[in-house]
Order: structure tokens, then sequence, then C-alpha cells
């Protein structure tokens, strides 16, 4: 597999695994490194940003530079409909639930949620139902502060934390996540997927970018119009080249055997034509029936593989 | 007058969609209605001001010369057989993303609003050199011409400042 060099966002910030304190990071090092990958715009990126006392990072330039990036970042959500594409997947998927007798509240987590449109969306636009509890998390602070302050803004009652999804004293019932699966390399990724098996938890469903030949030119060619910061250009289009075939999403899902894993979203309306976003969904043996009973006809558009 | 008002038109949609695009990204909260809204406001009005004085140095000069308006509708005409395809093209696809389908919004940003940006700068200069090629010698038209391509490839970034300013409240406050 091609080795990717990693997202200039992944560089800039780092948690204590542990505390999901923030540690800080030596702007010169950093530099060296990416000197070292010969990534000129990485480099400019990093190089504008400015240095404390001490010659770490400014966490607080960082934030906001991460900020700007995930606001440009919902503009394409946006554009993409993905709102109203994690609510047509969770209109078939909780009432399964529902109806295999699952235990209430239904709670959905969302991984890495960064400001939270996805969760802000659903509260807003997805009457999921009152039994159901949504929760946005992220290791980073300043992007959980921002998703409350757009909730709040709105007037929705969202629950953002700043916190690891699968150390949280309520369980899941639902893992979602947009955008995170590419981020885990290696063994990392069966990792994450191992984490996925608990006995609370009855499904998931992590988006990702469909890679296709024509990947790098398309999303070269949308990046270049549609983001203004260097950092969201050069991370998105990398995102998009380095997102996993979805060979490979499934057979690091089946880390987790208790769970039923298919790709949605192969092809368009059964044609050759690559999609941009597909899903790895991943249902209880018991709840996959209930689930394809309400989901067919829009697998059937999407495109399945199993 | 047919020209001149297709010119109007076209001035003002490409404007109020640069001010659109001069908006978007800049605001995570999810009602955006009155936000873009007043954006693509800003942009038609940036539009009117802008086509409002090519028009009043157009008519100065015609009041002169005779001959410079002939030559200026001639160049419009050759500018408008290019732009016009480019223009319907956008305003279909907008009319695409009206219909509930999720596929179909996608596709029209895939395959039209995306390209349509990218190539909207070489669109305009290329429909200009068509317009003026062969048609006039005059060098008030070329001049007049060039600064307007440049006002028209130019709104965007202008219209950036004006709506970041006129929506302050919105913007990440870290």
């Amino acid at each position: 597999m091609t080795d990717y060099p990693p997202e200039i966002s992944d560089t800039i910030v780092d948690f204590d695994p542990d505390t999901l304190g923030r540690l800080p990071i030596r702007k010169d090092k950093l530099l060296a490194d990416w000197r070292e990958r010969n990534v000129p715009a990485a480099i400019r990126v990093i190089d504008a940003l400015p240095e404390v006392a001490g010659g770490d990072l400014s966490t607080r330039a960082v934030d906001e530079l991460l900020v700007r990036c995930h606001c440009e970042m919902q503009r394409i959500s946006e554009e993409f409909q993905h709102g109203t594409r994690v609510k047509e997947v969770f209109d078939a998927l909780l009432p399964a639930l529902r109806e295999a007798g699952r235990s209430r509240p239904l709670r959905i987590v969302d991984i890495g949620c960064g400001t939270g449109f996805v969760l802000r969306w659903l509260t807003a636009y997805g009457a999921l139902g009152d039994d159901v509890e949504l929760i946005g998390v992220d290791y980073n602070a300043a992007l959980i502060d921002e998703a409350r302050r757009l909730a709040e803004a709105e007037g929705l009652k969202c629950d953002f934390r700043t916190a690891n999804a699968f150390a949280l004293d309520e369980p899941a019932a639902v893992y979602l996540s947009t955008g995170v699966l590419h981020h885990f390399r290696g063994d990392s990724l069966w990792q994450f997927m191992k984490l996925h098996v608990r006995p609370e938890t009855d499904a998931f469903v992590h988006f990702d970018f469909f890679r296709s030949a024509a990947t790098p030119l398309g999303s070269w060619l949308f990046h270049a119009v549609r983001m203004r910061e260097p950092l969201a250009k050069y991370d998105g289009v990398l995102s998009a080249v380095r997102a996993h075939p979805a060979s490979h999403l499934l057979s690091s899902a089946r880390a987790g055997a208790e769970f039923q894993s298919v790709i949605y979203g192969t092809r368009l309306w059964g044609l050759p034509i690559p999609r941009v976003f597909h899903m790895l969904v991943g249902l209880r043996p018991d709840v996959e029936p209930l689930f394809l009973n309400r989901f067919a006809r829009r697998a059937t558009q999407l495109g399945c593989l199993k | 007058m047919i020209i001149p008002l297709t010119l109007w038109i076209l001035a003002t949609l490409d404007a109020a969609f640069a001010g659109f695009r001069a908006a978007a990204g800049r605001n995570a909260l999810l009602d955006k209605r009155a936000y873009y809204g007043r954006s693509l406001l800003i942009g038609a009005l940036y539009g009117q001001i802008m086509a409002g004085i090519v028009a009043v140095v157009v008519i100065a000069i015609a009041r002169v010369d005779q001959g410079f308006w002939a030559e200026a509708m001639a160049a419009a005409t050759r500018f408008l057989w290019v732009m016009t395809p480019y223009a319907v093209i956008v305003v279909l696809a907008v009319a695409i993303r009206l219909i509930p389908s999720i596929d179909l919004k996608c596709i029209s940003s895939v395959v039209v609003f995306g390209p349509c940006v990218l190539i909207r700068p070489i669109m305009v200069v290329a429909a200009m050199a068509y317009g003026l090629w062969g048609v006039t010698a005059d060098p008030r038209l070329d001049l007049l011409a060039s600064v307007t391509v440049l006002v028209i490839l130019t709104s965007e970034l202008a219209l950036r400042r004006l709506i970041t300013q006129t929506n302050r409240e919105e913007r990440a406050p870290i």
C-alpha cells in the first residue's frame, strides 16, 4: 500500500492519550520533519503559524486555524447534503433497533465530530425521535467549544464533549463518524474497528471519501475552488487520495466479527460512475434484516459491497 | 436594447454568485438563509455599481463618438456568444439543485458548479478576447474591456472583505 505523508492537521496538534491534555509541538522540529518529507505546502502553513516562548506552536493560533478549516469543511458537507445522507441511514437504522427491542435511549456517538455539524444538523432537522441521544466527541477542546457555541447560537440541545468516544461512561448503541477512517493507517484501522466490539454497541456507520481513478483530479479541482485555507486545501486533497479502498475497509471491519459489515455507495445509479463518499455500515446480525427491510431500495441506488 | 439588457442580467447574476462564493465557508451556523440572502444581495448591488460605471463610460464616449456605440455592441454580442451558454449551464444547475435528490445535488456540484467556478476566469478572458477580436481597433474599447475583465475577476475578492464586515457577529470567536 502506498505510504502517504500525514495530513498537516495531524501534525500540528497532539494529545495525551490518557488525559487528552494538549501536548506542546515544537515548531522547529515539526518544520524539519516536513522539510525532510519535502512538502512545500505544509512547510508554508507551519511556517506561518506563530510560536510562543520556548519555541512551541501557539495553541491559540493552531486552534483558530482548525476552526476556520472546519468551517470550510462544513461548507463541503452542506454542498454534498451530508446531513440528509446521514439521516436517511438513521431513518432505517433507528426503527430497526427499536424493533429489535434494544434498550433506550438509543445513543449515537459521533467520533471526531469537530465543530459538530452532523449532530447539530440531526438535532435541527433529523427528527430522529425522543428516545435518541446524540453525543459528539473530539479530542480537540477548541473544536468542541465551537460546536457548543454554534449549537447554543441556534438553540440546539446537543451534547458535545472533549473525550475519547470509546471511554464514555454512557455506552453507545451506534458509533458514527465522517472523514475519520482514513486517519487510521496500517494496523491502527483494524484496532479502531476492534474497539466497536462491545456488548452495548449494535451498529456503526462510518462515512469517508470514496477513492477512485478520478479522485486525485476531482479532489484537487474541488478543493482548489472551494477551500481558502492552504491547510484545508492540502489536507482535503490528501484525505481523498489516501482514503482506504472499500475492500480494505471491509476486511478491517471484519475484525469486529460480531458485526455484519457492508459498504454502501459503490457507484451512482448502477452506472460505473464513482461517488464522492461511501459508508461502512456494521450491524449486529439480528438487526441487519430489520435494517435492510427499510433500506433495501436506497441500498440498490447506492450500490453495495459485501 | 437586448444586448445591454442581457449584459446587465449576466453582470447581476455573476456578481450575486460572487457574493455567495465570498460568503461560503465562513459561517458554520446551520440556518444561513439570511446570511446567504444578504451576501447575494451585496454581490448583486456591487454588480449594479460596477455595471453602472461601465455603462456611464460607454454612453459618455458614445455621445461624442457615435461609432463607438456600434463597436461596443458588436464586441458585446460576440462576448455574449461565449458567456451565455456558460451562464445557462450554471442557471440550469441551480434549477437541478431544487430537486430533492441527494445524488442530483451532488452531481450538480461535481459536474457543474466546481468546474464552472474553476474555468470562470478563463471563460471571461476568452469571451472578452473573442468579443474584441477583429471587431475594433479602438484602444478606448480595449482599455474599457480590460478594466471590465479585471473588475469581474476581482469581484469575489472585493466582496469577501465587504461580506466579512457585514457578518462580523457570525465569525468564530476564538
